[in-house]
């Protein structure tokens, strides 16, 4: 498997000022890779020095075993494609019109497409199920329909790496889940590399095949999201003193804080009931212990506490 | 329809003047077969053509250079006059009207009439160098927007010291100049000021496909393929050359350039920049033969163009908006 993307001994940042030194990775064909980090810590700035949009301070970048420095804009266009939080605002413009633009790497002199672009335009206004936004002004559509018209103006370059800059913004938990579903496949289906940043430790954890974290004052961390789980480390990196992580789910808790304790006597089969029966009063701040004053017993069809009936956990909480 | 409209214009403003001609007999000129008087024939050809000519390539030029100056700042409200391009032309016509007047009987009389023009186009160039070396150290376009705003600023101020300070007479040439015409420009001037106009809009649409990348800004622009730096140098050299060399012959003429492209792309439907550039051309022609036509109607009194642009045009353009805003509301 021939290597998409290498970078030895990189630096980048702003002006000056190095924000990333001594970076050394590779990218592959088919890869989906997360980049996490603290707030600047300068996750855009790599983003950008990867497709040419910084500066290269130091180091090297090859695409293809070619110097990066050695590309010219239109020969990067059709190596790596982005998608940048950058806001776009362009009055009266189409949604048809805007991935046409995006197509225009591969238009001739006079801006004019060819057959096969129309069809990868549509292929991929398909894939993404906008095709009904085709005519709609880009303007007027909403925050998660624009973001989805930017990500397929982003696959429309049709480039074999494609860099999200925190591609999940602005997306409610349905819509995340749907382009997470999304890139996976079209990572795996054409068989692109994928890098993109993201603050969403469950998205990570979902989708990346591949991750890299920064934590200042450390390198860059080689790793993947299950091997940070299995290895504890992941309260290491993104942990805060309210939150617990759980190594059976993978996910972070609220860290409880108990002022009353319960006992829970369980005359049913239903576990998920009994689990969230738990949840509920745990987190009305119910220490759940094994012998206590007051007991909750739990029943198929109803909860039972100090001879009282209740037929949700709503009708139980207030009395509790 | 704009193409037809735009014709019937044309030979309207050819006939409209304090001599009248009328419209079988320009016919009758154009086609070679003509018994107009002598003195009717070289109105025709000296004066009311040439006319014609430069109210249609002015309003283009105008025209495409605010297209071009609202795709570059991508900030709708810019037009020619942000880049300090027609103040840095008002300023060179003020020194040399203003200051010089006193010995500009020493000069023969071809350098008087030339000298309008030179000094606006030197004034419209200085503007542009400091501009160029601007964006050379600074790539961020606000602040080119900023210094040329800063710029006409400056100019302003030089110019109400060079008011101060000179005679009545050369007050009012210079007030003249600064109402805007189409009707000073002949001769040899005719066919500079044609070429001029004519290759800058043959070159803006040399550059149509990078345009429509600057749509989506720099970053993204650079992401799909576009030299930027050649690009931004462009985009100032020929904003610079089109409505330098218009406000150069035709004095400082506003308006036209930012509104036409909003009328442009609410009509079109579209921000494909070859197929707006050629439109906004033939609209910036049409207003600007529109507010002829406006100027021309009182053959007693001129009325200036400037003045023609503002009532005419501004009420149109808040009708049109405003209507255009309750349509979006309602889909």
């Amino acid at each position: 498997m021939s290597v998409l993307l290498e970078v030895k001994n990189l630096a980048c940042g702003h002006g000056k000022l190095a924000l990333l030194k001594n970076l050394n990775f590779v990218i592959n064909p088919g890869e989906l890779i997360c980049l996490m980090g603290p707030n600047g810590c300068g996750k855009t700035t790599l983003l950008k020095t990867l497709g040419g949009l910084r500066e290269v301070m130091q180091g090297t970048v090859w695409i293809n075993g070619k110097n990066i420095l050695d590309y010219n804009a239109s020969e990067l266009s059709k190596k790596i494609s982005y998608l940048l939080t950058n806001k776009i605002s362009i009055p009266e413009i189409r949604v048809l019109e805007l991935l046409k633009i995006g197509r225009s790497p591969y238009s001739n002199f006079f801006g004019r497409l060819g057959k096969n672009d129309v069809i990868v335009i549509r292929r991929v206004m398909d894939e993404l199920n906008i095709l009904a936004l085709m005519d709609k002004k880009f303007d007027e559509l909403s925050d998660g329909q624009k973001q989805k018209v930017l990500l397929a103006r982003t696959l429309v370059q049709d480039t074999p790496l494609v860099i999200l800059d925190e591609p999940t913004t602005f997306l409610d938990i349905s819509k995340k889940m749907e382009m997470i579903k999304l890139l996976k496949n079209y990572c795996h289906k054409y068989h692109k590399a994928i890098l993109f940043s993201s603050h969403d430790w469950d998205l990570v954890l979902e989708m990346a095949n591949k991750m890299w974290i920064f934590k200042e004052g450390e390198h860059l961390i080689h790793t993947t999201p299950e091997d940070l789980v299995l290895n504890e480390q992941v309260e290491h990196y993104f942990g805060h003193d309210s939150f617990n992580f759980s190594k059976d789910t993978g996910l972070f808790n609220e860290s409880r804080n108990y002022f009353k304790k319960i006992s829970i006597d369980s005359h049913t089969h239903d576990r998920n009931k009994i689990k969230w029966t738990k949840h509920a009063l745990e987190k009305k701040g119910h220490e759940i212990v094994a012998t206590g004053s007051r007991v909750l017993q739990i029943f198929d069809d109803k909860w039972v506490l100090e001879n009282q009936n209740y037929f949700s956990i709503e009708e139980l909480l207030p009395n509790l | 329809m704009l193409g037809t409209f735009c014709f019937l214009l044309f030979f309207v403003l050819l006939s409209i003047g304090p001599v009248g001609i009328s419209l079988s007999e320009i016919f009758k000129l154009f086609t070679n077969q003509s018994e107009l008087s002598a003195t009717s024939s070289m109105i025709f050809w000296d004066y009311r053509l040439p006319k014609v000519i430069v109210a249609i390539l002015g309003g283009a030029a105008l025209a495409v250079s605010g297209l071009l100056m609202q795709t570059f700042f991508q900030n709708p409200l810019a037009g020619p006059y942000v880049l300090g391009v027609q103040s840095g032309a008002a300023l060179g016509v003020a020194c040399w009207t203003l200051l010089l007047t006193p010995i500009s009987h020493l000069l023969s009389p071809s350098l008087q009439s030339f000298g309008v023009t030179f000094a606006s186009i030197l004034g419209s160039s200085f503007t542009l160098s400091v501009l160029l070396l601007v964006s050379f150290r600074m790539p961020n376009k606000l602040i080119i927007l900023i210094f040329g705003l800063l710029f006409a600023q400056v100019s302003g101020g030089i110019i109400n010291i060079c008011i101060s300070l000179s005679n009545a007479q050369a007050l009012k040439s210079f007030m003249l100049w600064s109402l805007g015409s189409f009707q000073q420009v002949a001769g040899n001037d005719l066919i500079i000021f044609s070429a001029v106009i004519m290759l800058g809009i043959f070159a803006t649409v040399m550059i149509a496909k990078p345009l429509n990348l600057l749509l989506l800004g720099d970053e993204y622009a650079k992401t799909l393929g576009l030299k930027s730096k050649k690009t931004n140098y462009s985009i100032i050299f020929l904003v610079s050359i089109l409505s330098g060399t218009v406000t150069a012959f035709c004095g400082p003429i506003g308006f036209l350039g930012i509104i036409t492209p909003h009328v442009a792309r609410k009509f079109l439907r579209t921000n494909n920049h070859y197929i707006l550039i050629p439109a906004v051309a033939l609209l910036g022609a049409m207003v600007a033969m529109t507010a002829e036509v406006f100027a021309g109607l009182n053959s007693a009194i001129a009325i200036p163009l400037n003045a023609i642009l503002g009532l005419m045009g501004v009420p149109f353009i808040m009708v049109f908006l405003w209507r255009g805003r309750q349509n979006e509301v309602v889909f």
